[in-house]
């Protein structure tokens, strides 16, 4: 198994150069700039590989060991494209830094006796992988099959473990490791985008992330939210940057980072949307601007989920969570009362203090204090975020095909994760002084 | 994680009082700089005071967790999945043997005494199981898997054989060729 896991380092190595080439090209950074940027262009590089990786595979391609070398190399060649952004540095960690350093080393040692256990994980997440990486790519006959759960959901999340299995072998053990790496590139992301502009509380922030029960209990499952919840808290702090400093890379790492979140799970589309709405709305007064982050939402959308729907209608594969099933009038009638069973099941899990300690009513006493200190427009839109992207996981429970109880209690305390996280990370932007932004290049408007 | 059982009274009160004694000593330690801080600084301090309260639970967590997967043996490292669910990994193995390869299959669960979640889990145990055989609906399927159902109650089979005994609640698992 530690054979195995040098190999799993060497592939994350990759999807950082890979993420490293796709920042530099977008103009993140500059010189060595990379070194302030790694948590931040390792997400860009996941995110950036696994929707590639979608689209190889549905075009027929089996990406093998030498594929996903050669992919992730493409996406490297980017460093040689230097398009400017700032020479930042990497900053030593301060006393919150190294508490995190230390938590995330005790969470390592129990990961990595952690078997695979999660019923989404072995049931389907982990055998779509091993298909991909068995059957030498998408192969339709097993993966239309009707034995197998959630066909429908997109590739990702089983081509990035597909991928971590042609350089370990059929590791199982391992894959909760990975996990870890994409919660470690988040922190790394927060310390890189939020601590140089938030108040000096704000390193408190990701303390109580990593230690809270529900990130070590995601983290032992091996399933597809943390990543989805890392890609979406990234793009949302980096359409915030758009929106403050008008700086064209980060409108591209967010088109990256969503187009990730879509490929990554269904709930994924709607929290896109939901986010590229919101960032529309902050730009509003800034027509050009306003329209560069929706052609990006769209743009996102349609790397990240049109190829895999346009495979699924194909294949005839029966979709769970379909414009359909949300749009009849009959269905959300007849099933009316789960909503207020969805919305309090919710809620009960947003502030139980067993999963997420006191970070949700720390976020939303934060944002609170935001609109009094006067920040009323961007606090009503960070609210507005995670308000819509829990509308829409309400409305999946009320439209869902599931038993409402079964699917509330196997489901509702992992698919909050990615709202609260983004939350995480806007909230303490919203306290940045105005000076922490860097006003670039905004389109000019007409 | 897989190995935390829930803390009985007296753990749980230990807990507390551990708990309490942190943020005491935490309180203690900052005690002369909480006068220059803002609100919202007091805000996460208060909400930092109350997570460092949880700190000997979530120390107790890692510490059953790793007291347990740490003397998990090779099969229930390799079977935790379906042991979660009540199922025993080996339980489909004699399909696999019955099964030829390239074979399409189906699953018939009928009602039992064993657990609901195994009931709900047994098709993912034979899909994983029979890889890299896919299974097909069961009009069209070459062969049907039998748990707690007879196979000829979907679609007429020839005879049906037993893979694996009854196994305390567990039905016993039967294969059966289904008839063109």
């Amino acid at each position: 198994m530690i054979r195995d896991a040098f190999g799993l380092l060497l592939l994350n190595a990759l999807w950082l150069a890979a993420g490293l080439g796709v920042t530099s090209a977008a103009g993140w950074w500059r010189g060595r700039g990379a070194l302030g940027s790694l948590g931040v262009s390792y997400l860009v590089g996941v995110a950036a590989y696994g929707v590639v990786a979608q689209l190889l595979l549905i075009l027929g391609l089996s990406l093998g060991t030498g594929e996903v070398v050669a992919v992730c190399a493409v996406l490297a060649a980017g460093v040689g494209v230097r398009r400017g952004g700032p020479a930042g540095r990497l900053r030593r960690p301060g006393p919150a830094g190294w508490v995190i350093v230390v938590a995330l080393a005790v969470l390592a040692v129990d990961l990595w006796f952690q078997p695979l256990w999660a019923y989404d994980a072995w049931t389907f997440w982990t055998p779509k992988a091993h298909a991909l990486a068995a059957l030498g790519g998408l192969d339709a006959g097993w993966f239309t099959q009707p034995a197998l759960a959630n066909r429908d959901y997109p590739l990702l999340f089983p081509a990035i473990e597909a991928a971590g299995f042609r350089f370990t072998g059929y590791e199982t053990g391992l894959l909760d490791l990975q996990s870890l790496a994409f919660v470690a590139g988040l922190l790394l992301a927060f310390a890189e985008i939020v601590v140089p502009r938030a108040p000096r509380w704000a390193a408190v922030i990701p303390v109580l992330i990593v230690v809270s029960p529900s990130l070590a209990d995601q983290l032992a499952s091996a399933e597809a939210d943390l990543p989805l919840a890392a890609f979406f808290a990234c793009a949302a702090a980096t359409g915030y940057l758009w929106g403050r400093e008008g700086d064209p890379a980060a409108l591209v790492l967010f088109g990256v980072l969503a187009a990730g979140v879509a490929a990554t799970k269904a709930e994924g589309t709607p929290f896109v949307v939901a986010l590229t709405i919101v960032l529309a709305i902050a730009a509003a007064r800034r027509y050009r601007a306003a329209a560069a982050v929706v052609a990006a939402g769209a743009a996102a959308l349609a790397a990240g989920i049109l190829p895999w729907r346009l495979w699924v209608g194909h294949h005839h594969v029966p979709e769970q969570a379909s414009f359909g099933r949300v749009t009849d009038t009959t269905l959300l009638h007849a099933q009316a009362s789960r909503v207020p069973l969805a919305v309090r099941y919710l809620a009960e899990r947003l502030v139980d203090p067993r999963a997420w300690l006191v970070l949700v009513p720390l976020l939303a006493a934060l944002t609170a204090l935001a609109w009094w200190r006067g920040r009323r427009g961007e606090g009503a839109l960070v609210a507005a975020l995670v308000l819509l992207c829990l509308l829409s996981l309400v409305l999946a429970y009320w439209t869902s095909q599931f038993e409402i109880h079964y699917h509330l209690a196997t489901s509702a305390r992992r698919v909050i994760t990615a709202p609260i996280l983004a939350w995480a990370f806007l909230v303490p932007l919203l306290f940045a002084p105005n000076d922490a932004f860097t006003p670039q290049r905004y389109p000019q408007e007409p | 994680m897989i190995g935390v059982p829930a803390a009985g009274a007296v753990t749980t009160a230990l807990l507390v009082l551990a708990g309490l004694g942190v943020v005491a000593a935490a309180a203690f330690a900052v005690r002369r700089r909480v006068g220059g801080w803002g609100l919202e600084t007091r805000v996460v301090a208060v909400a930092a005071g109350l997570s460092l309260a949880a700190l000997p639970w979530i120390a107790w967590r890692f510490a059953e967790d790793l007291a347990t997967t740490t003397r998990y043996d090779a099969y229930t490292r390799a079977n935790a999945g379906p042991i979660q669910a009540y199922l025993p990994g080996y339980l489909a193995d004699g399909a696999r043997a019955r099964i030829p390869p390239g074979a399409t299959w189906a699953v018939a669960v009928g009602s039992s005494q064993a657990n609901p979640v195994a009931q709900k889990a047994f098709p993912a145990l034979v899909l994983i199981t029979l890889f890299p055989r896919p299974s097909a609906p069961p009009g069209t399927a070459s062969w049907i898997v039998g748990w707690g159902a007879p196979p000829a109650s979907i679609v007429p089979v020839s005879r049906a054989v037993v893979v694996h005994p009854r196994q305390g609640p567990l039905p016993p698992v039967t294969v059966a060729k289904t008839r063109r």
